[in-house]
C-alpha cells in the first residue's frame, strides 16, 4: 500500500527579511517623525495615551508595535506582545506588496488584504500617519502611483526627511 | 473594469414574495432550530407585524422561546446584554430579527455574544475578528433601506464609553432573509422615502467606490433600476404591493452590493451627522448623495456616467452626450429628491433636517475617522468634508 506523508510548510525567508527590515524602518521613522511633523502630532492628539498599535503579518509574523506616549509614537520593537489595536495582514505576500510600494494602504484595504482588531476610528488615524510616513520614505514618483493624494512636502518636511534618513531611522531620535 | 483582486461573499438565502413569511418554520427547521427568539421593537409590534410572524408558526412543532421588543432606535450594548439573558433563560436556539437596521444589528450583537460566550463585546470589535460559525439567524426586514439582512456589518452603541462599536465579519451574515410584502405595507411615506434613498445610496456608492467588483456592480445596477421604477410609487401609495416588494428587493440587492464593495464619503458624512445631530440615516443619505457624487466626480466620472442607465433608463442614457452623463446622473438624483420632498416632506438640506451650522465642524472632524472614507475614490480631509457640509447646509 502507498504511504502518504504529511507535507510540512516551507518558509519565505527573503520576503520575511524584507518585511522585517521595512517594519523596523517604519517603526523608527514613526517614532522620530512624530516628534517633528505637525500633521502627525495633530493626528496623534486624538488618540488616548498608552495605546498599543500593532502591525501583524499572518500566519507567523513578523510584527511591529508602537505605543502612543504624550502625543508621540514610541517604537516597541518586533517581539510579539498584546496590543489594543492590531492591523493584520492576511499573508506575507500582501505585506510584501505594501511594504515594497507595489500597493498603497488604501488599495490594500480595498482588496481585503488587511483585517483589523480594535477601534476603527483609531485605525483611520493610524492609516493617515502611515501615509505621511510613506510620503517621507518613498520618492514622489512612487507615491504618485500608490496614494490617492501625496502629502505636500514643505521645506521643513524636506529637512525632516533628511533627518529621518540620516539619524532618525537609525537612532529613533 | 476588472479589479486586480476582489472578494465577494453572500451566502444569505433570499426568500421573496407575498406571504414568503409562511416559509419561516421550514427555514428554521432546515437550520436545525426549534425554539427561536424573536427580536423586534415596539414600533413593529405596535403595527401588528409580529402577529403576522407568530401566525406563520401555526401548526408547526416549534415554540417561540421569547419575543423581545425592547430594541431602541439605536442598537446598544445594554440592550444586547439584556437580550442575552432572555435568550439563555428561555433556552432559545436561534434568532429571528423582525425590524429595521437597529433590530437587525442588535440581533447580530446577540449572536456574537452567545456564540463567542463573551463577557465583553468590545474584544471582537473590528474587521474579521469573529472566527466561529454563529447560531442560526433569520432576518425579516420591515423597512426597505438598510439592506442589513445581507450585510456583514453590525454597529452597536456603547453609551458608557461613548463610542459606536463596529463589527464586520462574514459570520455575521444571516442564514436567510425573508422579504414579505406585508412587512413593509405599514411604512409611512416619509420613512419609505428616507429608507429608499438609503438603499439608492448603498447601490450608488457600491458602484463608484474603490472596492467595486463585477458581482457587486451587477447587484447595484439592478437595485438602482428597481428604485427608479418603484420608490415614488411606494411613497405615493403605501398599499402598492408590487412597488413595496420591488423596494424590498432593491434594498436587499443594494445591501449585498455595498456589503461586498463598501461605501464612501456619503456614508462617512451621514454616520457623523447621525452621531452628532441624530439625523436619521436615510435622511442624511438623501441629503448628502448628490454632494458626495459631485465631490467624487473627477475621480469617478466614468462610473457616475454609467449610473445614468439605471437611473434614467435607456432612452435618457442614449440621448445624453457621453461627457454630460455624470452630471445628468446627479441631476436625476436631485429631481428624485425634490419629488420625494414634495410627496413626503423628506428634508433636502441639513438645515431642514434640524442641524445647526455650529455643528458642522464637529461633524467634519468625526467624518474623517469613519472607516468608509478609506474606500472613497478621493481623499477627504477636515476642510474638504466641511466644504461639502456647508454646500449641503441650505
Amino acid at each position: 500500500m502507498d504511504s502518504y506523508q504529511p507535507v510540512m510548510p516551507g518558509s519565505k525567508r527573503f520576503k520575511k527579511m524584507v518585511v522585517r527590515t521595512v517594519l523596523f524602518v517604519l517603526g523608527r521613522a514613526m517614532q522620530s517623525a512624530s516628534k517633528y511633523d505637525v500633521e502627525i502630532k495633530r493626528e496623534l492628539a486624538v488618540l488616548p495615551d498608552n495605546l498599543r498599535i500593532q502591525m501583524q503579518i499572518l500566519p507567523s509574523g513578523p510584527c511591529m508595535t508602537v505605543v502612543t506616549q504624550n502625543g508621540k509614537l514610541k517604537y516597541l520593537g518586533q517581539k510579539p506582545m498584546e496590543a489594543d489595536m492590531i492591523v493584520i495582514y492576511k499573508n506575507l505576500e500582501s505585506a510584501f506588496m505594501l511594504f515594497t510600494a507595489q500597493k498603497g494602504i488604501a488599495k490594500s484595504y480595498a482588496e481585503h488584504r488587511l483585517s483589523l482588531r480594535g477601534d476603527l476610528s483609531y485605525a483611520m488615524v493610524f492609516t493617515r500617519c502611515i501615509i505621511i510616513i510613506q510620503g517621507y520614505l518613498f520618492p514622489k514618483i512612487i507615491n504618485n502611483r500608490i496614494m490617492k493624494r501625496v502629502p505636500a512636502m514643505s521645506l521643513k518636511k524636506h529637512f525632516i526627511r533628511l533627518w529621518l534618513y540620516s539619524f532618525g531611522i537609525s537612532t529613533g531620535l | 473594469m476588472l479589479p486586480d483582486y476582489y472578494e465577494f461573499y453572500n451566502p444569505v438565502k433570499i426568500v421573496s414574495g407575498h406571504k414568503a413569511l409562511e416559509n419561516l418554520p421550514y427555514e428554521l427547521d432546515q437550520l436545525g432550530a426549534k425554539r427561536p427568539i424573536i427580536v423586534t421593537d415596539k414600533g413593529v409590534s405596535g403595527a401588528g407585524l409580529v402577529d403576522i410572524v407568530k401566525n406563520a408558526f401555526a401548526d408547526s412543532d416549534m415554540i417561540i422561546g421569547a419575543i423581545f421588543d425592547n430594541t431602541p432606535p439605536d442598537s446598544s450594548i445594554d440592550t444586547v446584554n439584556e437580550l442575552v439573558k432572555v435568550y439563555r433563560s428561555n433556552d432559545c436556539d436561534s434568532i429571528v430579527a423582525v425590524g429595521g437596521g437597529s433590530v437587525i444589528d442588535t440581533a447580530k450583537g446577540l449572536n456574537i455574544v452567545i456564540t463567542e460566550d463573551a463577557d465583553d463585546l468590545a474584544k471582537f470589535m473590528g474587521a474579521e475578528m469573529l472566527k466561529k460559525p454563529m447560531k442560526p439567524l433569520i432576518v425579516i426586514p420591515t423597512t426597505s433601506g438598510t439592506g442589513s439582512e445581507v450585510t456583514l456589518a453590525a454597529v452597536i452603541n456603547n453609551p458608557e464609553k461613548k463610542m459606536k462599536m463596529p463589527f464586520t465579519s462574514y459570520h455575521l451574515l444571516p442564514k436567510v432573509a425573508i422579504l414579505d410584502t406585508r412587512m413593509t405595507l405599514t411604512m409611512p411615506p416619509k420613512i419609505t422615502a428616507a429608507t429608499g434613498m438609503d438603499a439608492l445610496t448603498h447601490a450608488v456608492e457600491a458602484f463608484i467606490c474603490d472596492q467595486k467588483n463585477p458581482v457587486s456592480d451587477a447587484h447595484a445596477m439592478v437595485a438602482i433600476s428597481m428604485i427608479r421604477d418603484n420608490l415614488v410609487k411606494a411613497v405615493k401609495d403605501r398599499k402598492d404591493k408590487k412597488a413595496r416588494l420591488a423596494m424590498s428587493n432593491a434594498s436587499c440587492l443594494a445591501g449585498a452590493a455595498f456589503s461586498n464593495s463598501m461605501v464612501g464619503i456619503v456614508h462617512a458624512l451621514g454616520h457623523a451627522t447621525g452621531g452628532v445631530c441624530h439625523v436619521p440615516h436615510g435622511v442624511a443619505m438623501s441629503i448628502f448623495l448628490p454632494f458626495g457624487l459631485e465631490y467624487n466626480i473627477d475621480a469617478s466620472r466614468e462610473y457616475i456616467s454609467e449610473l445614468l442607465f439605471p437611473l434614467g433608463g435607456a432612452e435618457i442614457y442614449a440621448a445624453t452626450p457621453k461627457d454630460k452623463r455624470a452630471e445628468k446622473s446627479i441631476e436625476l438624483i436631485r429631481n428624485l429628491q425634490k419629488e420625494l420632498h414634495s410627496l413626503s416632506g423628506l428634508p433636502m438640506t441639513l438645515k431642514e433636517a434640524g442641524v445647526e451650522k455650529s455643528q458642522l465642524e464637529e461633524i467634519a472632524k468625526t467624518a474623517i475617522n469613519d472607516g468608509s472614507l478609506i474606500y472613497n475614490p478621493l481623499d477627504v480631509n477636515v476642510d474638504e468634508a466641511l466644504a461639502v457640509l456647508k454646500k449641503a447646509y441650505e
